[in-house]
């Protein structure tokens, strides 16, 4: 599914003291197929309205042939649900007494999905996220936080949607399990063409995965690019230096010639060549 | 003199698997402390065991008291424990700040004067009139962190919280919690924020894996790695640079760190 946000306004309580900008004149085309970075506050809004639960005050959204604006009608609004999968940072929309079991499927029966093998099925996406299948009877207000992740990523996957749209999935994530993630969205994309969106503050979570990032400051588009805007200064007027970058960058400042690498050995190997 | 003992402790939820089995730490006094593990392994349960939510087996001291039901009151002024779902309870950001203030009978005129310092040292004026809704991630957890650290408890714990905050936030608030001797402890998963703590705590399986002064903690690198976690930026280079010979010791900031490369 190819998402096209065409000059896009979202604001809420307008010219009252509660106002609240989400996004402000954006403009940008997501590719199917494709990991995408966004990197701002409140984007949350993205997932909202890509499922046509919150409605744009100006403009509209694109998804392939159908056009969502402020006041259209959407014929089968369950059909376009069904595409797109959220995990999003709050727990407050999950029922804490259920079991993950009993989770997992009322996921799939709210959005219509009926696999030949249920239990299978069940096992075999939380198997996707690293989980094994004693978890399907543990009760959801037992498990941890990143564990509660995990699950939410699994009930997403059971339905198998087009869309996976990921709200600060990283944080919490030990370094072997962000890298274990980085991995999957990687397969994901290449083997069974989803598009990911990434909603996160932190750079070095999309290193070398995704194909094109958005900083969205204060509700406006400030960059669009793709995936060597690492390297470039204007990023960092928004966001925060990975501690990568920012290293190479002094000793390049300080007339050392070396490279620019995001990954910390192949950095290693880079000093030592140089140094040497 | 404010510290942690922690003598044995045992706790599960369920009786059947023990999250915490014979756990024994000491946090020496006036020290502050980063709790690490992976996930699940049970960093935010012994906060509540600290905040006195849950029943335990074994014996834990703040500043000497003990933490139950009878010392509540007093262990209020010693520790405050923030949660990632700790929520707001009014909606104007100068009234959260109050709020906490009043709880604890402060008097009007110094309540005035404290909020006037915070509002200074971390020029918030901006926000203090705003609708918590409103506001970004960064101050939102910086109002909340803020309404605990007004009541100057010894000892304020945060889960995963740090995180949340911009880097320029973050120096700011460990400044102030430095300046008023309020000793940190900071539940984590980016290493990064280990080296802003004394002590380190690598809880692993229900014991604590290792622990100690966090440089000495983090040069054990392999045992770090195979529980999965990483290690900061600056550490993991000098580890890494060390085996190679270029350099002889763990620097900490890059500036050094160039100039001792290539000398």
């Amino acid at each position: 599914m190819e998402i096209i946000l065409n000059q896009l306004y979202c604001i809420d309580n307008k010219k009252t003291s509660m106002e609240k900008k989400y996004l402000d004149d954006v403009n940008l085309v997501i590719n199917k197929g494709s990991i995408v970075g966004f990197v701002g506050e409140n984007l949350r809004i993205i997932g909202d309205l890509i499922m046509a639960i919150k409605r744009p005050s100006k403009g509209e959204v694109k998804l392939d042939s159908l056009i969502i604006k402020r006041t259209s009608h959407i014929d089968n609004v369950l059909n376009l649900r069904k595409k797109v999968g959220c995990v999003y940072s709050s727990n407050i929309d999950i029922a804490i007494d259920e079991t993950v079991k009993s989770l997992l499927k009322k996921t799939m029966k709210n959005y219509g999905y009926k696999p030949s093998n249920i239990t299978k099925h069940m096992v075999d996406s939380l198997k996707i996220v690293g989980l094994d299948d004693s978890f399907l009877n543990r009760e959801i207000k037992t498990l941890s936080s990143t564990e509660m992740k995990k699950v939410k990523l699994a009930c997403v996957i059971s339905y198998n949607p087009e869309v996976i749209i990921l709200e600060n999935f990283e944080k919490g994530l030990i370094y072997r399990e962000r890298e274990y993630f980085r991995k999957l969205f990687l397969k994901l994309k290449n083997k069974f063409k989803k598009t990911i969106i990434l909603i996160t503050t932190d750079l070095s979570f999309l290193f070398e995965i995704v194909d094109k990032v958005f900083v969205i400051n204060n509700g406006k588009l400030v960059i669009s690019d793709d995936k060597d805007i690492f390297y470039e200064d204007k990023l960092y007027k928004y966001v925060e230096m990975p501690n990568i970058i920012s290293f190479t960058k002094y000793a390049q400042q300080e007339d050392h010639h070396i490279s620019e690498y995001t990954d910390i050995k192949e950095l290693i190997k880079e000093l030592y060549r140089n140094v040497k | 003199m404010s510290n942690i003992k922690i003598k044995d402790l045992k706790f599960s939820y369920d009786k059947k698997n023990y999250i915490f089995d014979n756990l024994n730490f000491t946090l020496r006094k006036d020290k502050t402390l980063s709790i690490v593990g992976t996930g699940a392994c049970g960093k935010t349960t012994l906060l509540k065991i600290l905040n006195g939510e849950l029943d335990y087996e074994g014996s834990i001291t703040i500043n000497g008291l003990e933490v139950k039901e009878e010392n509540f009151l007093e262990l209020r002024k010693c520790i405050a424990v923030i949660f990632r779902d700790t929520s707001f309870i009014t909606d104007v950001v100068k009234n959260e700040l109050r709020f906490s203030l009043e709880n604890i009978n402060e008097d009007p005129a110094i309540i005035k004067e404290k909020i006037n310092e915070i509002n200074e040292y971390f020029g918030i004026n901006k926000l203090l009139n705003k609708n918590i809704d409103s506001l970004s991630i960064n101050d939102k957890t910086l109002v909340k962190i803020l309404s605990y650290a007004l009541i100057e408890p010894s000892y304020i714990a945060l889960d995963d919280l740090l995180d949340d905050l911009n880097l320029r936030t973050k120096i700011l608030l460990l400044n102030y919690l430095n300046s008023k001797n309020i000793l940190l402890i900071n539940v984590t998963t980016n290493m990064e924020d280990v080296l802003y703590t004394d002590y380190v705590l690598c809880i692993y399986k229900g014991i604590s894996a290792i622990d100690g002064k966090t440089l000495d903690v983090l040069e054990n690198e392999k045992l770090l790695k195979r529980l999965g976690l990483s290690l900061p930026f600056m550490v993991d280079l000098s580890i890494q640079l060390k085996l190679y010979g270029l350099i002889n010791k763990i620097y900490l900031n890059k500036e050094a760190m160039v100039k001792n490369l290539w000398k």
